[in-house]
């Protein structure tokens, strides 16, 4: 069994999460659920894989208003063409990725991640989280385990 | 005449190359070229000479702390602002050891953007630019994106 990410590390992984989507897009957001989510209504999927002391991806799915909100703010766009949704998922994944992953480096991973890409069917198997907006939920797919070489010290 | 300070952004996301861009030419920049990856980065500096380089760190291909090294390797007096979401310790000192002066994290604050380029263009008109702690640091950090 892959060994995932302790509670601790989750739970600041989320908080820097919901700091990031207020700052980014405005929206409040808080943990609903942890486990297995409904569906929800057509969305976008964006993964990111990490390597180093940790391996494997985070999975982002967010509700199009979400993502086009990111392209509304950095494009000083009133009205984004629908099109944009795929690159404000694809932007607003990497940047929550990268503020959240000095979580993973102050708890002792040393540890880069890669490009967003997309991703489609079923999402992965890990840490499934459901976050509550007023936009919709935001699910997010942590199945990062830990490799054999970190050796946590408390 | 005064000829505008030009500039170009290597970022593998159009709506953040769409943002850096106005953000430069709030700055007082034109934008030169713009490109999704780092591949060619050299290519483009030799040919546009630009007095800033915007340079995303994650991108299809080769990565911009690689990038930023070998294009300072080659032109010690390119002016490179790194502009990213990633602010993990190694990657913000390979940026340091090839001799980046500047850090912005993503999301910007865009004032505070703005800001930084002007600074670094009063640096390519001789004015000291800031320490790169100064930027680096927690300041880097605190932006955000306002509302419409």
């Amino acid at each position: 069994m892959k060994d995932l990410l302790a509670p601790d590390v989750v739970n600041s992984f989320l908080d820097v999460v919901v700091r990031y989507l207020r700052s980014t897009v405005g929206i409040e957001a808080v943990v609903a659920t942890v486990g297995e989510p409904e569906p929800m209504e057509p969305t976008i999927a964006v993964a990111l894989d990490f390597k180093g002391d940790v391996r494997g991806p985070v999975t982002w799915v967010f509700p199009r208003p979400i993502a086009l909100e990111l392209v509304r703010r950095l494009m000083c766009e009133p009205d984004p063409s629908p099109e944009f949704a795929t690159d404000g998922a694809t932007e607003l994944a990497n940047i929550l990725t990268g503020r959240a992953s000095e979580v993973l480096e102050r708890h002792g991973f040393q540890c880069e991640f890669g490009v967003p890409r997309l991703h489609v069917g079923d999402l992965p198997t890990g840490i499934t989280v459901r976050m509550a907006t007023a936009n919709g939920p935001i699910d997010i797919v942590l199945s990062m385990a830990k490799t054999g070489r970190f050796k946590r010290v408390d | 005449m005064d000829i505008m300070p030009s500039a170009i952004i290597i970022d593998d996301s159009p709506i953040m190359r769409a943002q850096i861009a106005k953000l430069l030419e709030l700055a007082g920049f034109t934008v030169a070229a713009q490109a999704g990856s780092a591949d060619n980065l050299l290519e483009l500096y030799e040919q546009h000479r630009p007095e800033l380089v915007s340079l995303d760190i994650v991108m299809p291909g080769r990565d911009g702390a690689t990038a930023a090294a070998e294009l300072r390797q080659r032109h010690p007096e390119a002016i490179i602002v790194i502009c990213t979401s990633l602010n993990t310790r190694d990657k913000i000192d390979i940026c340091r050891r090839a001799g980046v002066k500047c850090y912005l994290l993503k999301p910007f604050n865009p004032d505070y953007a703005v800001s930084v380029f002007r600074r670094v263009l009063n640096y390519t008109r001789e004015i000291p630019l800031p320490k790169f702690d100064d930027i680096a640091g927690p300041a880097a950090g605190r932006g955000t994106v306002p509302g419409r």
